[in-house]
């Protein structure tokens, strides 16, 4: 199999695909009408992307491209849409940087505690204030308010239980057996949980419910020198609410995410809250770039390749329809002989009945199988009869209607 | 039982020690011929000092003073000697800030590697560089080599246990109880150093451990790899950090100790460490939090609590003879 990879990739990932047999062609900086030439000249079945856009231009390119790999969680950079209409799989790699996040959010939080900037800024500078630094207060008793116990909050809730502190958490999903096995506290609101935390801290995605959610009813709820960390998404606070609870309620804010964020790697920064007086850190929406989280999406980009490579499977295929339009589903008994499959599909072509999804499982010896065919419509008694005795390998028929 | 307080101490503490029955005295800022006349006037029993010195005129100021708590661990503020030839116990409350001291190592471990100092002062000046912050290495499966598996260097471990990294540990003692827990593994110091990505330091100041880490250590750290020292000023020999930084032999460090370093009350700092580039610190702040604070707190009331009723000294450091049992 033919994979090109058009980013940064991991030394070891290139390495373990051509170990499992695949010949990888690596090119990156190329765009648009390039990238489409270099995939129609490489005639690649795979394209692994990180940040490369993959335009409708890009997946018509060549009638060899069965699948898009994203080394990374979000897809809105692949004309999913586009895909679909050709039936190029996309493909992503979720929660693979959980880790990066929550380390980073654990490292926020102790510096916001310990006023580590501040205190490097200063030695930097010559002073030495010892007594204005040393009024931390500490993790350990305190309270940590998770909102969002997905991968991330869940990694930051096993740091925070080895830091000696107490979890309450708030997710629209958090249900009896969640908080059991998070050994969490759970609230019914954020800003229920707001309420009784020392630190908050945001993990939540960002949708259109989620937009601002975090704004001055939270802040409201938080007890004054309390702490807020968002490494999550820009759009999930209300900056403006935020700057005045920096101001009103002494509020310590460590964030990696803003809602004026360059798009660039390197440019001029304006968003106001660093400008904030007050203690508020912040680092360069950096949360997912560690090393150890590239490693972790190369390999399960590997995984995805491999197993496509192997058995045709997509694993974290996103646009895989869920509900195919399929209404009835046909059992297929037979001995393992040829000829069956084309006798059965002929007999459902002349029907005229389309056939959505079909699979033939072999049973042990290899002696017979079951094929399992869905329909989009039904087939009548003649045809069913048709396909179970035209055949000398066929064992029996049945038609079920799906119910969903 | 009359309990005189000379330094600034927790308020729960107090609570604790008048619902405990004690009549407590509270005199902060003394020294000296002051605080041996505090001490004669309050009739105390115990006196609870946390950085106030306590000499020959203090304790020979009233005979009825017969315990003397240090509301931390050292206790060279006292003169140890003269109390015991006066038969007075000193008692302390050691690693009652291990926890501090270990939250503030692993803040430094993840503001190293992900550069947050430099970060924050570069958004606060207007400037945007995601390309070059991105280079961070993460934690999780990275080598942690812990130098003095004492009680900070085992909080420190159980929490970088929890970050999913591998540990290991130099120290003079072997310590296979907790190998066992942490699956943690002893290699010599060379070793050490030449496999961590992380060297943190939590052995004793003194002769012993005076440049434990200097040019020739240094060199044998990963090009990658960070130090950090929140033990004493003196373990790491600075100028030959400073070299070997500015020399890419490793990739920065932390301080919260220094070779030069302020008192607590100095507001000039003149250690020229910290203005290389990636090197962290913090002033001395290792034991200094709430938390620390209260647990110290605890322990002197535990400490007061086993004398009242019992007459016992928990953790004496000059116990009386008899009371050794051979
Ligand atoms: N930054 C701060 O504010 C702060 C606060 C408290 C303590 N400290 C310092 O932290 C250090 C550790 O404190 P602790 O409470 O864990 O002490 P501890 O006595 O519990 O542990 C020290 C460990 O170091 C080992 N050790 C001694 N000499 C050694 C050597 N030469 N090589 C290797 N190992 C050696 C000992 O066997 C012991 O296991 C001390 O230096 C202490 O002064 C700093």
């Amino acid at each position: 199999m033919r994979v090109l990879i058009v980013d940064e990739f991991e030394e070891q990932g290139v390495a373990a695909l051509r170990a499992a047999g695949c010949e990888v062609f690596q090119l990156t900086g190329l765009k648009d009408a390039a990238l489409a030439a270099a995939v129609r000249d490489c005639r690649c079945e795979v394209l692994i992307v990180r940040s490369t856009r993959v335009s409708a231009e890009v997946l018509a390119a060549s009638k060899h491209l069965a699948l898009v790999v994203r080394a990374g969680a979000g897809y809105d950079t692949i004309d999913v849409a586009a895909a679909s209409r050709r039936s190029v799989f996309v493909a992503n790699c979720p929660g693979r940087n959980a880790v990066a996040v929550a380390e980073l959010t654990f490292g926020l939080i102790l510096a916001l505690d310990r006023l580590i900037v501040d205190g490097t800024v200063d030695l930097r500078a010559g002073r030495w204030n010892k007594k204005l630094y040393s009024e931390a207060m500490g993790l350990k008793g305190r309270t940590l308010g998770v909102i969002g116990t997905g991968r991330i909050g869940r990694a930051v809730i096993r740091r925070a239980q080895a830091f000696e502190m107490n979890v309450l958490a708030w997710s629209r999903s958090l249900d009896a057996a969640g908080v059991k096995e998070l050994c969490v506290e759970p609230r019914e609101s954020i800003e229920a949980v707001a309420a009784d935390c020392d630190i908050l801290t945001l993990h939540l995605a960002a949708t259109d419910q989620t937009r601002k959610r975090v704004g001055s009813t939270v802040f409201e709820a938080m007890k004054p020198d309390s702490m807020l960390i968002n490494t999550s998404r820009g759009d999930l606070l209300d900056y403006d609410a935020l700057r005045q609870a920096v101001a009103d309620k002494r509020l310590r804010v460590g964030l990696d995410v803003f809602e004026r964020e360059p798009k660039e790697g390197v440019a001029a920064f304006a968003d106001p809250i660093m400008q904030t007086e007050g203690v508020v850190y912040g680092t360069h929406h950096i949360g997912a770039s560690t090393r150890q989280a590239q490693a972790a999406i190369a390999e399960e980009t590997v995984r995805i390749v491999c197993s496509f490579l192997r058995n045709g499977t997509v694993e974290n295929c996103v646009n895989r329809r869920q509900k195919t339009p399929a209404r009835f589903m046909l059992l297929v008994r037979h001995r393992n002989r040829p000829g069956v499959l084309a006798h059965t599909l002929g007999a459902i072509s002349d029907a005229g009945v389309n056939v959505e999804e079909m699979e033939n499982v072999i049973s042990e010896g290899a002696e017979a199988a079951c094929a399992r065919i869905t329909l989009n419509a039904r087939l009548g008694d003649a045809v069913i009869s048709r396909i179970e005795t035209g055949h000398e390998h066929v064992f029996s028929v049945t038609q079920s209607p799906l119910i969903d | 039982m009359n309990v005189l307080i000379a330094d600034k101490f927790e308020e729960e503490g107090i609570a604790a020690l008048r619902e405990a029955g004690c009549a407590v005295t509270i005199r902060t800022g003394l020294k000296d011929a002051a605080l041996a006349d505090a001490v004669r006037e309050s009739e105390c029993e115990v006196l609870i000092v946390r950085s106030t010195k306590v000499g020959k005129e203090v304790l020979a100021a009233s005979s009825a003073l017969s315990l003397i708590i240090r509301a931390g661990s050292g206790v060279d503020t006292i003169d140890v000697e003269s109390a015991t030839t006066r038969g007075i116990r000193v008692c302390n409350c050691p690693g009652m800030n291990s926890v501090a001291v270990a939250e503030l190592t692993i803040g430094l471990m993840i503001a190293l590697d992900r550069r947050i100092v430099d970060e924050t002062d570069d958004l606060r000046r207007g400037v945007w560089n995601k390309k070059e912050y991105s280079k961070a290495r993460g934690l999780k499966g990275r080598t942690l080599g812990i130098v003095g598996m004492g009680r900070i260097g085992y909080e420190v471990a159980r929490r970088a246990a929890a970050f999913e990294m591998r540990l290991i540990y130099s120290d003079v003692i072997a310590r296979p109880d907790l190998e066992a827990e942490l699956g943690i593994r002893r290699v010599e110091l060379p070793d050490l150093l030449r496999e961590a990505d992380f060297v943190t330091l939590h052995v004793p100041g003194g002769s012993d451990t005076t440049h434990l880490i200097g040019a020739e250590q240094l060199a044998l750290m990963k090009p990658t790899a960070f130090l950090l020292n929140c033990a004493r000023g003196g373990i790491v020999d600075e100028k030959a950090l400073a070299v070997a930084i500015g020399r890419g032999a490793l990739a920065g460090a932390a301080l919260d100790v220094y070779e030069i370093e302020p008192g607590a009350a100095d507001t000039e700092f003149k250690d020229p460490t910290p203005k290389v580039p990636r090197v962290y610190g913090t002033h001395h702040i290792g034991a200094s939090t709430e938390q620390a604070q209260l647990a110290v707190a605890e322990e002197v009331v535990r400490i007061v609590t086993a004398y009242m009723t019992s007459g016992k000294y928990l953790n004496c450091v000059n116990p009386p003879k008899a009371a050794i049992v051979l």
